[in-house]
């Protein structure tokens, strides 16, 4: 199988006053192409610090983080941008839509940070749109959307520039059930019919069902890795 | 009560930059509003206290005419009217020759036959230096320091002067210091003689050529007038100088500071306004908790008040002291220009200041009642929750309301006519500006819907970004609008400056058609002198034609400045006016019968037409007399507050009650001319100026009124660039989470300098060119308000000023964004998402 993110001792610390607090200590994982992972573990075990690492948003304090072996501490703030453009999808608990675009503009982002044609990329969009089932919404404000929805064009954003990893933070922690239902089927369908990563950060077991391995964080170390399937 | 008050004291000091702008702007513009306001009474002080140096603290002169049987006359019929006058104090004006040494050219003194008694009643004088002044009679003169040191003569040496063709040495038995009629002496030396020997000398003993007349109560003044003008009906009977004089003075300079003070209130009203904006917003959870605890609405309003009371408070009574420091620069200012010679009178009025207070309360308040309103409206479950939808759709009604306030303010100032012309044309420019500010959304929309293309063409997807970014973003709406009325003030000003400036010049050069003006002759001097003046060499011609101030329309309850009487024949020689109409027949027109050519400004300041009839009181002995309107041209002479007639008619109806001015044309060098002139007719008494002299003096009056508009708006400026700069970071710190969504979806930091920094130049160029367009529209507004009041300007607009004003706009901007956007781009992407 391809390994498309590998960690290799893997260390985060914050100082915190004058307190050195370590919030992960040395993770060693590595994730399959097609996999769909879920990172479970208490508040506080490091889960959101651990994904926001491999999406390169934040920087370790030690150690190596590999996404299709490139080594992202090495990369310049420019290629770590475009990576995050081109090989990676974010989802947020709190979906991060910037409010003043539209759900059309706020999906076509990655695209237009790349310096790509947005024309080019309408029939992709009209597609995702089907897909997240919003396509007679695109010229609203992520305003006069409901919190499902939003998350639902978070999802077609983090899609439309087909990066092969997708990686969620509590992508239904802010939905009501039902809605919270209707998103994970969406990215566990996108798994199956798009063969795409996903990494989802999850407090919840039901949530983690949908995915094929669940990844167990106490205390910022690795305690329990297991197989769904 | 005593919790609230803590509360509100905490928040007030937790955020320091921003109370710091707030109390910024009360104290600038109640600072300004003070100073404005004591200018007025200041100014009219100091002209009151100027023209007081001639006049002293009289009420009424009696003076000969041309018409008058003999120079002098007798007190007697005066003393008829003495219940109602607290003195009637003749004195007799003549001029003296003094050479200093022979062979030197002879100076002409002033001589002012007076007692010592009537002078310290009527201009009261003091001493530096005195020699057996206790008995002021025979020989003895009191002359000036200036003269003393000028001349090297001191108390007790003797003077020898012509008068009348006779020579006299006169005992100096007084050094008098630059008070009452010595304070200006730049016109010429004044002297101080016993009236006796005055008398003597003339042959006219008892008798005086001139009374000044002090009421006992201001009140009988138009009836002692009246009982004198009968009395002395053959004698210029008139006040000493009227308080309309003084208004309009101090009107035509204070009007240009009201207008920068309103346009810097109403910056300041919007700065507080979006300052309370940010606070109602940080407030809204405390708000809630508080109403959640059992707070009533009206408990949470009061907060928000007492904060908006407190800041008013603070800054109102910096601002008084801020004020009184700026009212003491301005009289400064003003006394070495228009009021030379009265001093610094600085009239700090305790009414005002409590007034001072009020306002800043007042605009502290109104600036914060909007947002306050606002909150009121909110359902106490969603403050409680903090579930406020934080945007408002944009609404029909803006626009609707700015394109109605910028028509209105367009239109209105050209039918605005008379008294309410003044009210109406200010309502206009302030509703302009107003109507701007409606606006800013909307041309922001429309600015991004007009340039998208050309946006991502030139800038890329970034460009596209950053124009989508300016919608709704309201950081950004605030800093365009401040943007928008500095420039647009700044344009304002400055082009009233210059056009003022340019317009006073372009009297001597465009309108001018001679080198040498005289004027200020003794009475019966002008005839002679106008003959005599052929002999000089280098005189190539000499006009004389008549002038008379503040001429009463009575059927029009209003005034013209200045009527000049004219010969028709040599006038378009001498002086240019221009018409629309062709003027040949119509100034033929004024010789025939009683008719008069008006400028455009008093066509529009009474709303005439060609036909009226003009009442007009040309002197005080004789009723209203009709005069035809014929015609109307422009001049730049007494801001266009003037009117030709013929110099028949004139004198016929102002009964020799006028000044004469004489204009000299020469083939030599007017300064070479001008000397001659002194020096073969100094005996006259006279004021002589060549053109550039006098351009010189214009220059040197105004220098320092206009540099103080500058000022005032320096001062408006400093607080709107602090309100855009702390906009700036304003905008940063709440579109944090936007910049690091952006990042965490792949924007890398160059890409966001480069958007932010298109953001702030499409806003700085924005604002310097809807700056400059709104600053057009106010600078016509102000010309319409300065026709109100009688000066009649025309706005000369500078294409170079106008490309500096947009740089400078761009400049600002992009400098205000600089530190934000480098502090934006370091930011962490998962701290700045996660930033609430």
């Amino acid at each position: 199988m391809n390994q498309v993110i590998v960690t290799q001792n893997l260390f985060k610390a914050y100082t915190m006053g004058t307190l050195n607090v370590e919030i992960l200590k040395d993770i060693n994982i590595s994730i399959n192409k097609g996999e769909f992972v879920s990172i479970m573990g208490p508040s506080g075990s490091g889960k959101s610090t651990l994904l926001y690492l491999l999406g390169g948003l934040d920087r370790p304090t030690s150690g190596s983080i590999k996404i299709n072996d490139k080594e992202l501490s090495s990369m310049s703030d420019k290629a770590e941008s475009a990576m995050r453009r081109r090989d990676l999808g974010f989802v947020f608990q709190f979906y991060n839509l910037v409010p003043n675009l539209s759900v059309e503009e706020n999906v076509l982002l990655p695209i237009l940070l790349d310096g790509k044609k947005a024309k080019k990329y309408h029939e992709r969009l009209n597609e995702l749109l089907e897909l997240i089932g919003l396509a007679d919404r695109k010229n609203h404000t992520p305003r006069e959307l409901s919190g499902g929805q939003q998350q639902r064009v978070a999802i077609a954003r983090a899609l439309i520039n087909d990066p092969e990893i997708i990686l969620a933070d509590e992508p239904i922690g802010n939905l009501d059930s039902k809605t919270g239902i209707e998103v994970m089927k969406l990215l566990k369908r996108i798994n199956l019919e798009k063969s795409k990563t996903i990494i989802q950060v999850t407090h919840s077991s039901e949530s983690a069902e949908y995915g094929n391995r669940t990844i167990n964080l106490l205390d910022g170390r690795v305690c329990q890795q297991s197989n769904e399937e | 009560m005593g919790l609230i008050f803590k509360f509100v004291l905490k928040n007030i000091s937790e955020k320091k930059s921003r109370t710091l702008l707030i109390i910024l702007s009360i104290l600038i513009s109640s600072g300004l509003f003070f100073s404005s306001n004591a200018f007025a009474a200041s100014i009219s002080k100091m002209y009151d206290e100027m023209l007081r140096l001639s006049v002293g603290t009289s009420d009424i002169i009696v003076k000969a005419t041309m018409k008058s049987p003999s120079q002098f006359f007798s007190l007697r019929y005066a003393q008829d009217c003495s219940d109602q006058t607290q003195y009637v104090i003749g004195t007799i004006n003549e001029s003296a020759d003094y050479k200093p040494m022979i062979n030197e050219q002879s100076v002409a003194i002033n001589l002012e036959g007076i007692t010592l008694e009537d002078l310290q009643t009527w201009n009261p004088i003091s001493f530096s230096a005195t020699y057996h002044l206790n008995s002021f009679v025979g020989n003895k003169i009191i002359i000036s320091q200036n003269t003393a040191s000028q001349y090297g003569l001191k108390a007790g040496d003797t003077l020898d002067l012509t008068i009348n063709s006779n020579k006299q040495r006169f005992l100096i038995c007084g050094i008098a210091n630059p008070v009452g009629i010595f304070t200006d002496e730049s016109k010429g030396l004044n002297a101080i003689v016993p009236k006796d020997v005055l008398g003597k000398l003339y042959s006219e003993e008892g008798k005086v050529n001139c009374a000044y007349v002090k009421v006992k109560k201001s009140a009988d003044l138009p009836q002692v007038i009246n009982s004198l003008s009968q009395a002395y009906n053959k004698y210029d009977v008139k006040e000493a100088f009227s308080p309309e004089q003084i208004a309009s003075l101090t009107n035509q300079i204070i009007t240009p500071f009201k207008l920068v003070v309103a346009i810097v209130t109403f910056m300041c009203m919007f700065i507080i306004y979006s300052s309370f904006k940010v606070i109602i917003a940080e407030r809204l959870p405390v708000i809630g908790t508080l109403r959640s605890v059992g707070a009533t609405r009206r408990t949470t309003n009061f907060i928000l008040l007492l904060e908006s009371a407190l800041y008013g408070a603070i800054g109102g009574l910096l601002g008084c002291g801020v004020g009184i420091g700026l009212l003491y620069l301005m009289s400064s200012a003003i006394s070495s220009g228009f009021a030379q010679g009265a001093g610094v009178s600085v009239q700090v009025n305790p009414l005002l200041l409590l007034s001072t207070l009020i306002f800043a309360f007042i605009l502290c308040l109104f600036s914060s009642l909007l947002p306050i309103i606002q909150v009121l409206r909110i359902p106490v479950k969603d403050i409680v929750l903090n579930s406020v939808e934080k945007v408002k759709d944009k609404k029909l009604i803006n626009v609707v309301l700015g394109l109605f306030f910028l028509t209105t303010s367009i239109v209105v100032p050209k039918f605005a006519f008379g008294k309410m012309a003044i009210v109406a044309d200010t309502a206009c420019l302030v509703i302009s500006i107003a109507g701007i500010f409606l606006l800013v959304p909307y041309l922001i929309s429309w600015f991004i819907k007009l340039t998208e293309g050309i946006y991502t063409l030139v800038f890329g997807n970034i460009g596209t970004l950053a124009l989508k970014n300016l919608r709704d973003n309201k950081s950004m709406m605030t800093s365009l609008s401040l943007l928008i009325i500095g420039g647009a003030s700044l344009l304002m000003v400055n082009t009233f400056c210059s056009s003022l400036t340019k317009q006073l010049m372009s009297i001597y050069v465009d309108y001018q058609k001679f080198d040498v003006l005289i004027e200020k002759m003794d009475n019966n001097v002008d005839k002679n002198l106008e003959h005599l003046l052929y002999s000089i060499d280098g005189v190539t011609g000499v006009y004389r034609y008549f002038e008379k101030d503040d001429i009463k329309i009575t059927n029009k309850n209003g005034s013209i400045a200045t009527i000049a009487g004219i010969d028709i024949t040599k006038h378009l020689d001498y002086m240019r006016i221009d018409s629309n109409m062709n003027l040949t027949d119509e100034l033929k027109q004024l010789e025939s019968e009683r008719s008069i050519l008006l400028t455009y400004t008093l066509r529009d300041k009474f709303n005439l037409k060609i036909g009226d009839v003009l009442n007009l009181k040309m002197s005080e002995d004789k009723g209203p007399i009709p005069y035809t309107v014929i015609g109307f041209y422009n001049t730049a002479e007494s801001f266009g507050d003037m009117a030709l007639v013929s110099e028949k008619y004139f004198q016929e109806d102002t009964g020799g009650q006028y000044n004469a001015r004489i204009l000299v044309k020469t083939s030599k060098n007017p300064r070479d001319v001008e000397n001659a002139i002194k020096n073969d007719y100094g005996q006259y008494h006279f004021s002589i100026e060549t053109r550039q002299e006098e351009q010189a003096g214009i220059l040197h009056q105004i220098n320092p009124i206009l540099s103080l508009l500058m000022g005032f708006l320096v001062l408006a400026m400093f607080i709107g660039l602090i309100g855009i700069f702390n906009n700036f970071i304003i905008g940063f710190i709440s579109r944090r989470r936007s910049l690091g969504i952006l990042r965490s979806v792949g924007m890398n930091k160059l890409q966001m300098m480069k958007m932010i920094l298109i953001e702030s130049a499409t806003v700085g160029i924005l604002g310097g060119i809807t700056g400059v367009l709104a600053g057009i529209l106010l600078a016509n507004n102000m010309t319409y308000i300065l026709q109100a009041i009688s000066m009649r300007i025309v706005m000369q607009y500078s294409l170079s000023y106008m490309a500096a004003s947009i740089i400078v706009s761009f400049a600002v901007a992009v400098i205000a964004s600089v530190c934000p956007a480098l502090k934006a781009s370091q930011n962490s992407i998962i701290q700045s998402i996660k930033f609430e």
